[in-house]
């Protein structure tokens, strides 16, 4: 891992979450800011030859900033989108609001089915997270699910890798119903 | 008398032992064992995470109205409708109602075990509806016609060439045997079903009261799908699965993953409260129908109500050895596997149980429970039950005699020893009671445990500490030079020793289902060992079962203050010499060779393989622990039965374990079970010790 001035504790969590999520098959790419994410982005989707991406809200900027970001290069499905619209995408963007280093897994959140979609449908799955925002223990997203079930309707998901199955012959096999890709931009 | 569910049972396992194992089926399961474990290491304290889990559920039933009320409350708030649903026929009735008022002809599914338990898609497909299973595993069954064998890997006896003739035929073209292909097949397939369906169907592994929300746990993503893209979305779940708060919810789902397939979390967790919106689609519903059918019976019920605590995670079947045999078409009913022995008895009734007879009460279950429920005495009270109505099959009947036989065989020694040499004699005792004729049955000693210390007793002066040793059958009738050399050792290290007048242990009472019997047996050695424990005395006990009877069965069985203290003041006869080692009391006499360890299965929930390689290895031999974490197969005296429901059964489960040993270079197994040691005998031609005729010790004075 880069060089990050974050304190040895949370060093350690980040490096524990990074450990386990690409043990699941989950795969991590480092970047320094938002602006080299947003980069970083537009290369992976390049070299993977994506055409279509669908883009979920993040409740901040990033979401119209990435829309605009993408819009010369690839057919871009912004947020709010329909399913058939979002299924006709090769990835899907989304902004998760926390991971957690006990299980390798990210945390989204999601008030509309398009924003669940996004991260459900497209056989690439990418993500943008900080690091601080990197949980020790499972039982600390308790606080986070409180928090989106204030809303009459939410959906928080637990992500650990790509879909997978071992039911043919017990061997294992990326990407059935969801993503067999899932890449995370960490920013640290 | 032999019920008619046993007489069809012995059918049964007799076709599966002439076919052979269920193909895939033992490396699903190992894999499962061995993911657990490497799981549970990554835990600070597995244990106290799995006591936390278990509180939990104990709390969560106790308060069931209470949370099934909040549950409620909270999810209309959030705009879903409930149904309640007394029992199967009228949870089927209800779904197929809210399917009907859709409008829908169409329904997508994520696996539900619950929705099985009700045989839902059968009543849905009668009534005209297409029900399309979407899990994988549960696809290729559902389009094979069959049913799952195994409970996270349902089709796990198909071969990739199977799943592409099934596929190849849905689809109308050939598909290669491929599993990328298939996948890419099954991908495409389903997901113009999940944009047009009108109604999906899932369960929930957990329903959270203070949120009115529900858990969906899946790998492979088609659980999302399922809930989010049609129009009405139906979720189905069990009572019993509501808990009071979110930190619990996730708790139960990290053990469940743990358990099931050795992940540190399902793929997909989801937690979902009410139903979220979805750009141009309008009047989507949410319908949850809370499942009954005989839970809050089972909530009244002693026995059953762990049964309650269940979080389907299938860890029971990877470790029972009956189940590597014959499968879950043969070991179940619909929920297969030990624990699916307590629900089928009272979900779908008590005939449907009889596999229960397979069970070979190892207790297995148990151990790696992640709730550590105590799926054995279930599975006993459901033998008990069968036999109020049914009787005992005659062989279980002598074999629950094996004390009487035992003190007669003694007696009559050596003439009962030259008899049960003789063919003729066994022919005779297979035809009349059952026990099986090629069995190789130990020799008995006219000169009993307590018949030698008559002669020999003496008391040290001053003792170092007092113990009453607790010898069991195998001890007093067939091994008492063992017992006798382990007392000498300790009378000369100081230590009192004496045998208390107790009976046996009469754990085969409880393999049986005779509760009331082993509950007499209980009774009887408690009143007597209380009265030494309160003297001081420590309990000590050679064979693991009967140790494990004292500690964790007679507790279960009496449910008393005095079988606490017994069960808290006995130890196993190696603990209390690695102790005495430790003191410095005695020092252990150097040993050569190359040993392999097999622990009896009621040995792991005592000290496992610890003391036994520690006192091995100390006294400088090598040692490996050898095993794949399932029975040996003897199982007490099942192995012993005539028949499938016996000796075939119990050979075919040793198979693994038999080649295992044979493969390794060593002088000799040990272990400190009587009846596992007959059966590694038989079956790998090496020589069995009990550790104590190997290790050798000197006292220090």
């Amino acid at each position: 891992m880069r060089r990050t001035g974050l304190t040895p504790v949370t060093q350690d969590t980040v490096r524990t979450f990074v450990e386990r999520f690409k043990d699941q098959k989950g795969e991590v790419l480092f970047t320094r800011s938002w602006r080299e994410t947003l980069g970083a982005i537009v290369t992976e989707l390049r070299r993977r030859g994506v055409k279509g991406v669908a883009v979920a809200s993040s409740g901040d900027g990033r979401s119209d900033e990435l829309v605009r970001e993408l819009s010369d290069e690839f057919r871009v499905v912004p947020p709010g989108a329909s399913a058939v619209e979002i299924e006709s995408c090769d990835a899907g963007i989304t902004f998760p609001v926390a991971a957690v280093a006990e299980t390798g897994s990210i945390v989204e959140v999601s008030y509309t089915e398009s924003d669940r979609l996004v991260s459900a449908l497209p056989p690439i799955h990418m993500a943008h997270l900080k690091a601080d925002a990197v949980l020790r223990d499972l039982l600390q997203v308790a606080g986070l699910i409180r928090s989106a079930a204030r809303s009459r309707a939410f959906a928080v998901t637990l992500i650990s890798g790509p879909s997978r199955t071992g039911d043919i012959e017990l061997r294992l096999t990326l990407g059935v119903h969801g993503p067999h890709s899932t890449v995370l931009f960490l920013e640290v | 008398m032999k019920s008619m569910g046993y007489a069809e049972l012995e059918k049964l396992v007799s076709a599966a032992l002439a076919r052979g194992r269920v193909r895939g089926l033992y490396e699903a399961m190992v894999r499962g064992l061995t993911g657990r474990e490497r799981a549970i290491a990554e835990f600070e304290d597995y244990g106290s995470f799995r006591r936390k889990v278990r509180e939990v559920k104990e709390r969560s039933v106790e308060e069931l109205e209470d949370l099934v009320e909040e549950f409620v409350r909270n999810a209309e708030a959030r705009g879903a409708r409930v149904h309640y649903a007394a029992d199967a026929e009228d949870a089927c009735n209800i779904i197929l109602r809210i399917v009907e008022q859709s409008g829908g002809k169409k329904m997508v599914k994520s696996k539900s075990l619950t929705s099985e338990e009700i045989e839902l898609n059968d009543r849905l497909e009668r009534e005209g509806i297409e029900v399309l299973e979407t899990d994988l595993g549960e696809r290729i069954i559902q389009l094979a016609r069959e049913k799952p064998s195994h409970l996270v890997f349902p089709a796990i006896h198909k071969t990739v060439g199977d799943v592409a003739e099934l596929f190849s035929a849905e689809a109308g073209r050939k598909l290669e045997p491929e599993i990328g292909a298939l996948l890419t097949y099954i991908r495409s397939r389903l997901r113009r079903e999940f944009l047009d369906a009108d109604v999906g169907l899932n369960g929930a592994n957990v329903a959270i009261a203070e949120l009115g929300a529900v858990v969906l746990e899946t790998n492979e993503g088609n659980g999302r799908l399922v809930a989010s893209l049609p129009r009405v979305q139906i979720v189905l779940v069990g009572i019993e699965k509501v808990v009071r708060t979110v930190e619990e919810a996730l708790m139960l789902a990290r053990s469940h993953a743990v358990a099931a397939t050795g992940q540190r979390l399902t793929v997909y967790v989801s937690i979902m409260g009410g139903r979220m919106p979805l750009r141009d689609a309008e009047g989507r519903e949410l319908h949850i129908v809370l499942l009954d059918n005989k839970r809050r019976r089972m909530r009244e019920d002693p026995f059953f109500r762990e049964a309650l605590y269940c979080i389907r995670c299938g860890a029971c079947m990877n470790v029972c050895a009956p189940y590597s045999v014959v499968g879950g078409h043969v070991f179940g009913h619909i929920y297969p596997g030990p624990i699916g022995i307590p629900w089928t008895a009272n979900v779908h009734g008590l005939e449907k149980a009889s596999f229960a007879h397979l069970c070979i009460s190892c207790g297995l279950c148990k151990e790696v429970c992640p709730v550590e429920i105590n799926i054995p005495m279930m599975i006993a009270r459901v033998k008990e039950m069968e036999a109020e109505v049914h009787g005992f099959p005659r062989v279980n009947r002598v074999m629950m005699a094996y004390e009487r036989f035992g003190g007669l065989a003694s007696r009559l020694a050596p003439i009962s020893n030259r008899a049960i040499r003789s063919r003729a004699v066994r022919w005779l005792m297979e035809k009349l009671l059952g026990l099986d004729r090629d069995v190789e049955l130990p020799a008995f000693d006219r000169r009993t445990l307590r018949a030698r210390l008559r002669s020999v007793r003496r008391r040290p002066e001053n003792p170092v500490m007092r113990v009453a040793l607790f010898p069991d059958f195998f001890y007093e009738y067939v091994r008492p030079d063992v017992a006798e050399g382990l007392i000498a050792l300790l009378q000369e290290a100081g230590v009192e020793v004496e045998v208390p007048p107790v009976k046996t242990s009469g754990y085969p009472l409880v393999a049986y289902g005779d509760l009331k019997g082993a509950r007499r047996y209980a009774e009887r050695n408690v009143r007597v060992l209380r009265e030494y424990a309160s003297k001081g005395y420590l309990i000590v006990s050679l064979e693991p079962t009967a140790t494990y009877a004292l500690k964790f069965v007679y507790p279960y069985l009496l449910r008393d203050r005095d079988s606490m203290v017994v069960s808290e003041r006995t130890v196993e006869a190696l603990t209390l010499l690695r102790d005495l080692l430790r003191s410095g009391r005695i020092s252990l006499k150097p040993v050569s060779g190359r040993y392999g360890v097999h622990v009896p299965c009621h040995q792991r929930a005592l000290s496992g393989a610890e003391h036994v390689t520690l006192l091995l290895s100390s006294a400088g031999a090598e040692v490996e622990v050898i095993g794949d974490g399932m029975c040996c197969g003897m199982a007490g005296t099942f192995g012993m039965k005539a028949g499938p429901i016996g000796r075939g059964l119990s050979l075919a489960m040793g198979e693994r374990l038999f080649s295992m040993f044979k493969s390794r270079e060593l002088d000799a197994i040990v272990t400190e079970s009587s009846v596992c040691a007959i059966h590694l005998k038989e079956g790998t031609g090496m020589r069995v010790m009990h550790p104590l005729e190997l290790l050798r010790f000197e006292v220090n004075r």
